[in-house]
């Protein structure tokens, strides 16, 4: 099992005639990924490695029943590129652009929510449920299949700690990047509830940073209401006040969002804290050898 | 990015609501014309881009043109909540018969815009502190809130004269939409005798996104810390001697966490998901410029990124001579091209998944230059 996708998923590319979508296509199709149509205006008609291209979603959801829509596309197109996906009756969205303005995504997820379908991202990496489906920019071979679930803020990071994983042997279920804006389309706590219902995740690396109350809400559904067992690393300790590190959502303010602020609600919820990524896999390990 | 209050105090009137008559001064030879409007008691107001500048000693009210004068210099040459300012705001005084919150902002958790209307002239985490917190009102960003809404939120504050505060509350809103900000907080917002309802401060915090989109200039946040956002990285100088180069944030953060560990990071650099030959020969150049930096770790993942590109910039700028050890961690996509590139150019690859490893070996070469 795994979470949102799975090797039955039927994926509908949006920019894939793009810089960006044609080479990540490329890389998805040779992981086995279904991708079954793709869309950019004015390429409707032509093939993209095989890939029959649509100029709109609904065309091409005419022909073909994709479940999802993974969108490779500018910033500034976002927006109707995403409505365009719900409008077609698309229920799950993957959007790996960054740079969107917050108030873009707040209409884009308001959206998604009144249709009752579900976003990941922006500026997320994506999802893969290794050897199953990989719908994102991650490069596969850091992944494998097996019983731990990651969700991440950090992309990077969710490859750091996803190979070290399974050069030990722990594959993963599903990897989830949440998106490193401010403003993202899934609540962190809403991944570990499916993780929490998903029969073959036996543990969850939960990989933060700082800024934001994330971590904080994960550590009290962690305390309260999840089951399965959680592993928690947060980077940014030497983050400073004030600068956002990077990502928009990587920002602690004035008293609030520090490494060690999340750190301690880890801790006070009886949340394993790893110490740095390379401490992860031993955290894990000690977790699923003891008795629950 | 944050505003100063006198700019957001202009953006406000130009919305529609009422402020102080003011004037910015950057020298306390200005005050005594600027108060020849402003009547003889004054209120001196250091522009630095942090809250509780009245504790810092960056808000006096003062009487005569004299003592505005010797306040204003003074604050000019002491920091306020670690920023030196390099203007004032001089304003007239406000006879205030109450203090108001009113904010529009982002509930990050939910995804939507929040308006706020409480109690005033205390900072946030004091009104979280003391269980005064303000009225809520989350709104939907594809609609706005309505008129009945706003009124009654008003009326759930019990904020008067309520039809003065709804009109602001709805003035505020358009600043927030029309400016794409993430934050419009006025605090305090205070009403006056007359029943005027006057923003007293104003803090303004935009979207860095929204403006790179717009094509608008970012400016640097204050304070010490120099951060650059140009050309497709985010940069931030932190004065120790161990350079770096990541092709993510979380990733630049880890690594920065550990190098700290053991020594202290000359510099944040993130690339995102740009990575070029012409971007990684200016990240090179960039970090080996910072002062004192003895050795320079690059941890980039092949993902977005054509890292066997950016290789190729790097081993440009290994051609001139740095001087200093160059360690590489270097995965994912065309990695072994990757790493014949580096390698060839004179930098030290490490094969090895754990940034951990990495930095133990620049620290190591480090120390064996020293030695």
């Amino acid at each position: 099992m795994s979470i949102l996708v799975d090797g039955d998923t039927r994926v509908l590319v949006q920019g894939i005639t793009g810089r960006v979508g044609r080479v990540q296509t490329q890389y998805m199709l040779a992981e086995g990924t279904q991708i079954v149509a793709g869309v950019t205006p004015g390429k409707g008609g032509t093939l993209e490695q095989g890939v029959p291209v649509f100029d709109h979603v609904a065309d091409a959801m005419a022909d073909v029943d994709a479940d999802m829509s993974l969108l490779f596309v500018p910033p500034a197109v976002a927006e109707a590129a995403a409505t365009e996906a719900i409008e077609a009756g698309l229920r799950l969205l993957v959007l790996i652009t960054e740079g969107i303005p917050v108030h873009t995504t707040m209409r884009i997820r308001a959206r998604v929510e009144a249709a009752g379908a579900r976003l990941i991202g922006p500026a997320t990496p994506g999802v893969i449920t290794p050897e199953g489906c990989k719908v994102g920019i991650m490069p596969a071979r850091f992944f494998q299949s097996g019983p731990i679930g990651v969700v991440s803020r950090s992309g990077t990071l969710s490859y750091e700690v996803s190979a070290q994983l399974s050069a030990a042997g722990l594959g993963q279920s599903t990897v989830v990047g949440l998106g490193a804006d401010a403003v993202v389309g899934t609540d962190v706590v809403d991944l570990l509830r499916l993780f929490d219902a998903d029969t073959e995740t036996e543990a969850v690396v939960l990989v933060g940073e700082v800024g934001g109350n994330q971590e904080e809400r994960a550590a009290r559904f962690a305390a309260h209401e999840m089951h399965t067992p959680l592993v928690a690393y947060v980077a940014g300790q030497c983050a400073v006040t004030g600068v956002p590190m990077g990502h928009a959502g990587a920002l602690v303010r004035e008293g609030s969002g520090t490494v060690t602020d999340k750190i301690n609600a880890f801790e006070t919820a009886g949340v394993q804290v790893a110490r740095s990524p390379g401490c992860v896999v031993e955290a894990v390990q000690s977790l699923m050898s003891s008795p629950t | 990015m944050r505003l100063h209050e006198y700019e957001g105090k202009a953006i406000l009137r130009q919305a529609g609501i009422d402020v102080p008559a003011g004037a910015v001064v950057a020298a306390a030879q200005a005050v005594p014309a600027a108060m020849q409007r402003l009547g003889d008691t004054v209120v001196v107001k250091a522009q630095v881009l942090a809250g509780g500048r009245g504790r810092d000693g960056g808000i006096e009210i003062v009487a005569g043109p004299e003592r505005a004068s010797a306040a204003a210099a003074g604050m000019l040459q002491r920091p306020c909540r670690g920023q030196i300012p390099m203007e004032l705001l001089i304003e007239q005084r406000l006879e205030i018969a109450t203090e108001l919150y009113a904010a529009v902002t982002i509930d990050m958790e939910r995804g939507r815009p929040l308006l706020l209307l409480g109690l005033g002239g205390v900072d946030v985490e004091d009104q979280a502190r003391t269980g005064n917190l303000p009225a809520r009102l989350v709104v939907d960003p594809l609609t706005g809130p309505s008129t009945g809404d706003i009124a009654e939120l008003v009326r759930t504050a019990g904020a008067e004269p309520a039809e003065g505060i709804t009109n602001v509350l709805r003035q505020l809103w358009n600043v927030f939409i029309s400016r794409q900000a993430l934050t419009v907080e006025i605090n305090p917002l205070a009403v006056v005798a007359d029943g005027g309802v006057i923003a007293a401060d104003a803090v303004i915090e935009l979207d860095d996104a929204a403006r790179e989109m717009a094509g608008l200039p970012l400016r640097d946040d204050g304070g010490s810390v120099r951060r650059e956002r140009s050309g497709g990285m985010t940069f931030v100088e932190l004065g120790g001697d161990v350079g770096l180069i990541c092709s993510g944030a979380g990733l630049g953060m880890a690594s920065m966490d550990l190098i700290s560990e053991h020594a202290r990071p000359a510099n944040f650099l993130e690339t995102g998901g740009g990575i070029s030959r012409e971007l990684m020969s200016r990240a090179m150049r960039r970090v080996l410029a910072c002062h004192g930096v003895k050795g320079v770790l690059i941890n980039v993942y092949g993902g977005i990124n054509p890292i066997h590109k950016g290789a190729l910039g790097v081993a440009d700028v290994m051609a001139t001579g740095v001087g200093v050890p160059v360690v590489a961690k270097a995965l994912g996509n065309h990695q072994e091209e990757t790493w014949e590139v580096l390698e060839a150019a004179g930098v030290t690859v490490v094969r090895d998944v754990a940034t951990e490893a990495a930095v133990a070996v620049l620290l190591s070469q480090m120390r064996e230059r020293t030695a």
